[in-house]
């Protein structure tokens, strides 16, 4: 405990403070701006890190990191353009909301759940780092799957709109993830001969395509008609005592579905949210009402996404496994200041590891303090002419898409998801579902597959192993809940009326 | 398209050239692009960084070099990038065995002879591993156990990576079977074989350095001799299967890159390798620092590419 004192009066002093404050500044931009993200801006900067104090260093990156996962709620409930991929599920709730008239309460509904989502995964990190990193290595790949298609199994119910429909989309998305290297067999499917292809759609140009670009197009096509001024009011932008008790479990839940989901190897803050608000939306006493701006919908969004940084440090500290791409990039970070991550940090480089626990709870409460301060100016945002802002969203995904992988391939694939989402969007197919299937069938397959090889291709062990039978009896009930509750409704009221 | 604007390219060089070929100017009079295949942060990423940073401290090109990655298809767009460029030496690759796997198993329908090689700066080596408390004490326990199971011992593999392809090696000359999960990157095998899910796997010895305090424990070291920072780890030579596999790092440039500019780019390599700080700072990522070019290197990368496509059928089983 007193290293992490020690750590803590560190950040104070002012160099560190600076770096963690430049950290944290930097990451909310590049995390608000589509196109540009945190992982994007550690790639540059790490090269440049080998020149500076290791502790200044990593104070550097985990701000951005804490930061880069907050701001990416801007422009997703301002703009409906998630800023970072994590925040992609904060536009199906944040942006109805906006549009309503009320962005103050959404921009505070997602930095205060991005605070609180902040500081649960934060506690676990500082707490229970050990033996959760224990517990997570003895998820298996049948576990993995198993959880995996708790999520994938929820997939037609996201958003608004027919099961057909929301299947539709769910399809595509799978269908979108699969060209490109067949990592279980080591060899190259449905590329057509095309070189580019091999490296697949990336999630990135995907998800700015669907979202900011097919929204630019959006925004043009509109552009001539006048756009009705929403009344503009910051109210509500602080959380009531009711909205606390309101939101208490919700934010809970989410935080720890977050979290867990962070410590897991591999996966990290957009696999959280994407789990955590398809859990939300399940558990709602008022579904249908995900997708046109609930706050549980947001809360649950932004409060996983944030904890999941805190816990995909536990494996990164405890044991020198990455639990994100961002992670990755840190452990690169350490080794090139010849810092082991793992088990030996807390005793060859205690200081290194108290810092990395101290920063990520403080540049936390930087984010909550710089975020709230800075809303007003940019709740502003919605009032820019949008013959001024849309080109300048358009250069910001283009060169991040571009300076990503550089490839201007991932341009194209970029602009052709732009039109994809925008056709999808009129004739009233919901993305979220599209986004859902992306991101997570690959991990399904993945996990299924190493599972399978395991096991000699048995699929006993699904529901054999008792964590993975009880993740799949979850799936069953959350498959089954729905249909079981419309008939209790119907029993309940003899005479069914439509909805408004 | 694209062939009408290439010929427009040819035909537009054809016709600048003899201005272009003045003496004067000296190779490079530009920045040389370095293209890392893989992602930013990676093993190969960090060589390639850590080489790039020193050449360019000690000034021995009139230019800088730029490090840029394009991580996509195991390496394939990256590979693919590079023999497509104008054969000038101003777009270098740097890769290893992932090349020669790529073109073994057909993900590209090229290998090493697209190419050519610059210059050889140092390799890693593999170690065969297992969970600390494990029960096989030493690698024999591991065979023996192996060949009794008959491909019952699951490892935890990289399919169509370097670790699979020296499992491949391994366990041809040892006579044995495993049963080969594929679980990913280096951290995957960790966390697989520290969740019991599989009980073996092989590891790069920078791998090994930085993961072994988490749980895992070396068996055997696939190298011709033992590993200075793994002193008590036998090598399976001595073990007696005749077997030794490394991951080099090889520099690349475009098939048909002038012989000066081949050169300069060579010297460059080797001035900085000759250099005891970067020798140094390579040992401490895991690397074994060594340097060759010309025919030498020519011939050993055809061994090892004829070596790869002998099990190339084996390496991507579906």
């Amino acid at each position: 405990m007193s290293g992490l004192v020690d750590g803590l009066a560190y950040l104070l002093s002012p160099w560190p403070c600076f770096f963690m404050l430049l950290g944290t500044v930097l990451g909310i931009s590049v995390g608000s701006i589509p196109g540009l993200t945190g992982s994007m801006l550690i790639a540059l900067l790490l090269p440049l890190t080998f020149y500076m104090d290791s502790l200044h260093a990593i104070v550097l990156l985990v701000s951005i990191y804490t930061g880069a996962v907050s701001g990416g709620l801007i422009s997703a409930t301002l703009l409906r353009m998630p800023g970072t991929p994590a925040a992609v599920m904060t536009t199906l709730d944040g942006f109805p909301m906006a549009h309503a008239g009320r962005p103050g309460r959404a921009l505070g509904i997602g930095i205060t759940a991005s605070f609180v989502g902040g500081l649960i995964g934060w506690a676990f990190l500082a707490t229970l780092a050990p033996p959760l990193s224990r517990l997570a290595v003895q998820f298996g790949p049948f576990e993995y799957f198993s959880m995996v298609l708790m999520a994938l199994v929820l997939i037609a119910s996201v958003g608004s709109g027919s099961l057909l429909r929301g299947l539709f989309s769910g399809f595509l998305g799978v269908l979108v993830s699969l060209p490109g290297l067949d990592q279980s067999a080591g060899t190259m499917r449905l590329t057509f001969g095309f070189t580019e292809l091999t490296g697949g759609f990336h999630v990135l140009p995907v998800l700015i395509g669907l979202f900011a670009v097919s929204q630019v197009l959006n925004d043009v096509v509109w552009i001539e008609r006048r756009v009705e001024r929403v009344a503009f009011s910051l109210q509500g932008l602080f959380l009531s005592l009711h909205d606390w008790t309101a939101q208490a479990g919700n934010l809970l839940r989410s935080s720890l579905i977050g979290t867990w989901i962070g410590i897991l190897p591999g996966i990290g803050p957009n696999v959280g949210s994407v789990v955590a608000y398809t859990a939300a939306r399940t558990l709602s006493k008022t579904p249908e009402r995900f997708g046109t701006g609930t706050e549980e919908g947001i809360v649950a969004a932004e409060a996983s996404n944030n904890a999941a940084v805190g816990g995909s440090l536990i494996p990164l500290i405890t044991m020198g496994i990455p639990g994100s791409v961002i992670d990755a990039l840190l452990i690169g970070a350490l080794i090139i200041h010849d810092i082991q991550p793992g088990p030996l940090l807390f005793i060859n480089n205690a200081d290194m590891a108290y810092t990395m626990i101290a920063v990520c709870l403080v540049s936390n409460i930087a984010m909550y303090a710089i975020m709230l301060t800075a809303v007003r100016p940019l709740a502003a945002l919605v009032h820019v002419p949008k013959a001024v802002l849309l080109p300048i969203i358009m250069v910001c995904c283009v060169t991040g898409v571009f300076a990503f992988n550089n490839r201007i391939f991932d341009v194209g694939v970029m602009l052709a998801f732009g039109v994809v989402g925008f056709v999808l969007e009129r004739a009233g197919i919901p993305l979220a579902p599209f986004v859902i299937g992306l991101i997570l069938a690959p991990i399904a397959e993945h996990h299924l597959r190493s599972g399978l090889m395991l096991s000699a291709g048995s699929w006993w062990p699904l529901v054999t192993r008792p964590v993975s039978a009880g993740l799949m009896a979850v799936s069953l009930a959350c498959l089954v809940w729905p249909i079981v509750r419309t008939a209790r409704r119907r029993f309940a009221e003899p005479a069914p009326t439509a909805p408004p | 398209m694209r062939t009408a604007f290439g010929t427009w390219l040819a035909g537009a060089a054809l016709v600048l050239s003899p201005h272009l070929a003045s003496p004067a100017a000296a190779f490079p009079d530009k920045p040389v692009q370095v293209v890392v295949p893989y992602g930013a942060g990676g093993s190969s990423d960090i060589v390639a960084r850590t080489i790039v940073s020193a050449i360019n401290d000690m000034a021995l090109l009139s230019h800088p070099m730029v490090v840029i990655n394009v991580n996509a298809g195991a390496g394939a767009v990256g590979f693919q990038r590079v023999k497509d460029a104008e054969a000038d030496g101003y777009e270098i690759l740097v890769s290893h065995i992932g090349l020669l796997v790529s073109g073994a198993i057909g993900r590209t329908d090229f290998g090493p002879e697209a190419y050519d090689a610059i210059a050889e700066t140092g390799s890693i080596n593999i170690v065969s591993a297992t969970k600390s408390d494990s029960r096989f004490d030493n690698f024999e326990d591991f065979v023996s156990a192996a060949k009794e199971s008959a491909g019952g011992i699951a490892e935890a593999s990289s399919i169509g990576g370097s670790v699979h392809l020296a499992s491949l090696l391994l366990s041809t000359a040892a006579g044995y079977d495993v049963r080969i999960v594929h679980t990913g990157g280096g951290a995957n095998r960790l966390q697989s074989l520290l969740g019991g899910h599989t009980r073996h796997t092989f590891f790069s010895t920078a791998e090994y350095l930085n993961f072994r305090e988490s749980g895992v424990r070396a068996l055997a070291i696939l190298a011709p001799e033992r590993h200075p920072d793994l002193p008590d780890l036998p090598t399976v030579r001595e073990l007696g299967y005749d077997v030794s596999f490394r991951i080099s790092y090889w520099w690349f440039a475009p098939n048909d890159t002038p012989e000066d500019r081949m050169a300069v780019l060579a010297d460059a390599f080797e001035t900085a390798l000759a250099d005891t700080d970067l020798q140094q700072t390579l040992r401490d990522r895991g690397l074994v620092p060594g340097f060759r070019r010309g025919d030498g290197l020519d011939a050993s990368i055809e061994a090892i590419y004829a070596d790869v496509k002998s099990y190339g059928s084996q390496l991507s089983p579906n």
